[in-house]
């Protein structure tokens, strides 16, 4: 759904670094909700306050942890998505309208929720493509309803898993035991065994 | 006696806060009045309702400075000049939007007063920390004479609306698709996420001038 950050291609700066504008934060996030609204049929309501809110914490915690990064950019964009999702599913800053038919669907069993992952991946995806030339693989793990039960009542627990789960969204491995710290070295290991982003063609 | 400040009575800028604050009086006897206005002529009736009118958001403060100002105060702030007049028209925008979003927008902005907030801030080597600073000092928005029922400015909200002002003058224009408003909106959101760090720094210009220009650079 990275086609839905549009927007961003009007700053003449990398997805990136517009990302980490609260401008453009702001305006490809009202962007995807109607996109998702659109595809979903849901009828979402954003409150403003509160995006602004998990977009200043997650600026903070992107740059605390930003030195770790240097030789790890690629791992470091999955990892900074997984704190965007922390941040959104901490503040909450959309509440969907009741809606009456089935909740089979991720985006019906939880409506917030995957709007928040939907966005996440789409930055993820967006910086992947522009500055690494690679295109992600479709995660298994995204349509599993297992998984999304799951991920719904973990974060309840601690907020942090929010971050784990991402990683398995993105068809990565998550790290479980310290899910809201960036540990490259145990990435680098997984690198072998995973399967990993493809080169556009 | 001599003043490094403009003579007040100089500027044009004290009427045209006279003339918000008649405003703000004739807000409500223009309401009382609405009805009895629909039994007027025509012509009658436009005479009269030029004499009250009263905009409920900022006080009769006139809408977004152009983008040429804007541009302007943003590089005021780095240090080109800019006239008291333009600025004052700047930062009066910029606070009545966020006395708004505070649901307070029947508080009176004086672009007099912020214009010797500029005067202040222009010769001093930080400048954003120096408009903060001089925007306490001199609290260039309060209860119009007269009003009765409006409420008292409070402390905090006046802090976390000066450094949101100073936040959207530091930032770069806005554009289509994130107008004015919504700049300074977001400039308050998130000064009132680094009011804490502000709040520490208030004595200390280049501590105070660092934070903004960080915070700035995330809008």
């Amino acid at each position: 759904m990275k086609e839905a950050l549009h927007v961003l291609e009007k700053s003449n700066m990398p997805v990136r670094k517009t990302i980490r504008r609260a401008r453009w934060f702001v305006s490809s996030f009202r962007d995807f909700i109607a996109e998702v609204e659109q595809d979903t049929g849901q009828v979402l309501s954003l409150d403003e306050p509160k995006l602004l809110q998990a977009f200043g914490n997650w600026f903070r915690a992107f740059e605390a942890q930003k030195y770790k990064a240097q030789e790890h950019r690629l791992e470091y964009v999955t990892f900074a998505a997984g704190l965007m999702l922390r941040e959104l599913v901490r503040h909450g800053p959309v509440t969907a309208s009741p809606s009456q038919g089935s909740h089979d669907q991720p985006a019906t069993f939880w409506p917030e929720g995957y709007l928040y992952v939907s966005f996440c991946l789409a930055v993820r995806d967006a910086v992947i493509e522009q500055d690494f030339s690679l295109t992600a693989d479709t995660a298994p793990k995204l349509g599993d309803l297992r998984a999304w039960w799951s991920f719904r009542e973990n974060v309840e627990e601690d907020v942090n898993l929010a971050i784990g789960f991402f990683e398995e969204f993105a068809g990565e491995t998550p790290n479980w035991t310290m899910p809201g710290q960036f540990l490259p070295q145990r990435i680098e290991k997984q690198l072998g065994t995973k399967p990993q982003p493809r080169k556009l063609t | 006696m001599s003043s490094s400040y403009p003579n007040p009575r100089a500027l044009t800028l004290p009427l045209r806060d006279l003339v918000r604050g008649v405003r703000q009086h004739a807000g409500p006897a223009a309401s009382i009045v609405s009805h009895a206005l629909e039994a007027l002529p025509g012509p009658l009736r436009h005479v009269v309702e030029d004499i009250t009118p009263f905009d409920p958001k900022g006080a009769g403060l006139s809408g977004p400075p152009s983008p040429a100002a804007v541009a302007g105060a943003a590089a005021a702030m780095q240090g080109a000049d800019m006239s008291a007049t333009e600025m004052a028209g700047c930062a009066g925008f910029a606070i009545s939007v966020l006395l708004a979003e505070a649901e307070q927008p029947d508080l009176l902005v004086s672009e007099t007063i912020l214009a010797m907030c500029w005067h202040d801030a222009e010769t001093a080597p930080h400048r954003a920390a120096a408009m903060v600073q001089a925007m306490i000092k001199r609290a260039p928005y309060g209860v119009a004479p007269g009003m009765m029922n409006a409420p008292r400015p409070d402390e905090t909200l006046a802090l976390r609306v000066y450094i949101g002002a100073v936040l959207w003058l530091l930032t770069e224009p806005g554009d289509a698709n994130t107008p004015e408003e919504e700049l300074v909106r977001i400039a308050g959101w998130l000064g009132a996420g680094s009011l804490d760090a502000c709040q520490a720094a208030l004595h200390d210009p280049a501590a105070l001038e660092a934070i903004l220009r960080d915070v700035a650079e995330r809008i």
